[in-house]
């Protein structure tokens, strides 16, 4: 059983999307289950349906205002490059409202309805492939695992939305007594599920450079320590679903095939840029084209 | 080669404490090596030494002014119940200050000073144990393994103030322009490290309970919806770092025993209660015995596996 495990990673799903195009389409890759986690969790529905084109107008037209009712940054230009600050305005507001978050998200909710429709829902029902997003349960102290079977279609949008909650920015979901948020806080890549879920053939697209690139700049404020705080904790949580990932594959003997990203494509990934987006897209379809022609004569090797 | 690990866990280091008591004094387990984070960075350096009754009476004459110099926390009581909540005013004047964190550690510095004293370090050295304390180094990005073999007794205070620094709550420290925080927001449990260091056998010391599944209420503002975040995100990181000490034990063919805590002992182990640090060294105690019990009775280890 082949699957596609779609990492977290914001704006950055967009290289995610190029690299399963590629998988797609011109490989002609059959996955029987489709695993994401935040932005793995919008790409897998239409990739599962083979509807790449969809997803990719989608991936490479959203804006912030797209995701966000209220936002908590503004994005500024500063020596050609973008830089965040917090929107002290849209925060205190969003206080005074008696939220618990710095920012909502509800467009984003919609934004998945009007694309992801009932229709394609009872499609991708019918066609016997599995798709499991990621969510952590606050609450209770764990992650879930949320399988499309299982579903009625307004609940399955609810787990994709949350899936993509990066709480504390966007909004921290109800459901049954219990709060959610973004599947990233517990698992980045669910390797591991994939393979107790019986897969044998693990492609993983993680969207993250294999050894770390930068040096992070010292934070200002109090809210910019505790977003890199959050980053450096989040990025340890991918390194180690990938360790973790590695040592249950060469446990069930399964084959895990990895994709990074190769450069460091931006350090704010809730930045949404058509333009750049479309560009990773591109680059993670070239990409995957360049590793799988470099590795197909392993292949012929071994047969 | 064997290993002592101990994790991260504030307030709940008591209840390690006892646990590698018995270990050292009645078992009589030498180590070779010692690794902590964050609240075991502290007592592993006077575990070296065998210095047992100077972790106790570290750890249970503690209170909150010996670590914090501006402490956000302020303790509540409703009934005979008591709450620990945001000290707003303090964490506003942290703020107005222009610091970034919500409460500063600086008594903690001194207190590590006050009880692991230069001839201690040097001891340490002389008898070619090997102390390792973990630290995040947030500038680059990665978790560092600081060993007592390559500092001198100054810098080396500072790795272990470093490692205890649960930031935002605690000081935010730069060294050699690189921010540090918390080891525990790496790695909170470096059984890992310990076997790449060449251990044979570690006993590893979990301040968790095994199974991590609990209710927790989810905090009505912004505030406390953040710290359930961090301790949420915590929680997931130090159950996968037990998985993969477990695993990379298994891969390399390492003895490891664990010592969970039997209850969980605290929801914030950022309050530092005398009493019930007391109550929980004793409580370490008696279960670490208990445990070595059913480690050496070969029949019973092979129902339970």
């Amino acid at each position: 059983m082949r699957a596609l495990v779609i990492s977290g990673g914001g704006s950055k799903g967009a290289f995610a999307g190029g690299v399963a195009q590629y998988l797609i389409q011109d490989l002609n890759r059959d996955y029987s289950m489709f695993l994401g986690a935040s932005t793995g969790s919008l790409l897998v529905n239409h990739l599962a349906l083979g509807d790449i084109e969809k997803i990719k107008n989608i991936y490479t037209s959203v804006t912030n205002e797209d995701i966000f009712d209220s936002c908590p940054f503004l994005i500024k230009y500063k020596h050609g490059s973008q830089h965040i600050s917090i929107n002290h305005l849209n925060v205190v507001r969003n206080f005074i409202r008696g939220s618990k978050t710095f920012g909502e998200s509800n467009n984003l909710r919609r934004l998945i309805e009007r694309t992801f429709t009932k229709e394609e829902f009872s499609a991708l029902r019918k066609l016997k492939k599995d798709v499991v997003v990621t969510v952590s349960n606050l609450s209770l102290n764990q992650v879930e695992y949320k399988s499309i079977m299982d579903f009625e279609y307004e609940e399955f949008c609810d787990w994709i939305w949350i899936s993509g909650n990066y709480t504390p920015f966007m909004s921290l979901v109800k459901v049954d007594g219990c709060e959610y948020a973004d599947g990233g806080l517990g698992t980045m890549v669910p390797i591991e599920e994939a393979i107790r879920r019986g897969a044998t053939e693990v492609d993983a697209v993680i969207l993250h450079t294999e050894i770390t690139q930068f040096n992070r700049m010292p934070s200002r404020n109090p809210f910019s320590l505790l977003t890199t705080m959050f980053s450096f904790m989040l990025d340890r949580i991918t390194y180690q679903n990938i360790r973790i990932g590695k040592f249950v594959a060469s446990h069930n003997n399964a084959i895990i095939n990895f994709y990074y990203t190769p450069t460091v494509l931006t350090t704010n990934s809730l930045i949404f840029d058509k333009q750049r987006m479309k560009s990773w897209w591109q680059s993670g379809y070239e990409f995957a084209k360049i590793k799988n022609s470099n590795t197909n004569q392993l292949n012929v090797d071994k047969q | 080669m064997r290993a002592l690990v101990i994790s991260g866990g504030g307030s709940k280091g008591a209840f390690a404490g006892g646990v590698a008591q018995y270990l050292i004094e009645h078992e009589k387990r030498e180590y070779d090596m010692y690794l902590g984070t964050s609240t075991g960075s502290l007592l592993i350096p006077l575990l070296a030494n065998n210095r047992v009754e100077k972790a106790y009476e570290m750890y249970t004459n503690v209170t909150q002014r010996k670590i914090f110099s501006n402490n956000p926390f302020i303790v509540r009581k409703k009934g005979d119940k008591e709450y620990v909540a945001i000290n707003y005013m303090n964490v506003l004047w942290q703020l107005l200050k222009r610091k970034r964190t919500f409460g500063e550690s600086k008594n903690l510095r001194k207190q590590i000073r006050k009880h692991f004293l230069e001839e201690d370090f040097d001891l340490i050295r002389a008898t070619g144990k090997e102390v390792v304390v973990t630290v995040s180094n947030l500038s680059k990005n990665r978790v560092e393994y600081k060993s007592i073999m390559d500092f001198d007794y100054e810098d080396f205070c500072d790795w272990i103030w470093m490692s205890c620094n649960y930031v935002p709550f605690m000081s935010l420290a730069k060294k050699d322009d690189f921010e540090y925080a918390d080891g525990g927001l790496g790695c909170v449990i470096p059984i890992r490290e310990a076997i790449k260091r060449g251990a044979s056998t570690v006993d590893a010391i979990i301040l968790e309970t095994e199974n991590m599944e609990h209710n927790k209420v989810v905090g009505k503002n912004p505030f406390s919806l953040m710290v359930n975040l961090y301790s949420f995100v915590l929680d997931q990181l130090e159950s996968r770092d037990v998985i993969e000490g477990k695993l990379a034990a298994m891969n390399k063919n390492v003895k490891l025993n664990t010592y969970f805590t039997p209850t969980r002992l605290t929801e914030n182990s950022l309050y530092f209660n005398k009493d019930l640090m007391r109550q929980w060294w004793a409580q370490g105690k008696t279960y670490a015995q208990d445990r070595v019990k059913i480690e050496q009775d070969p029949k019973r280890v092979g129902i339970a596996g």
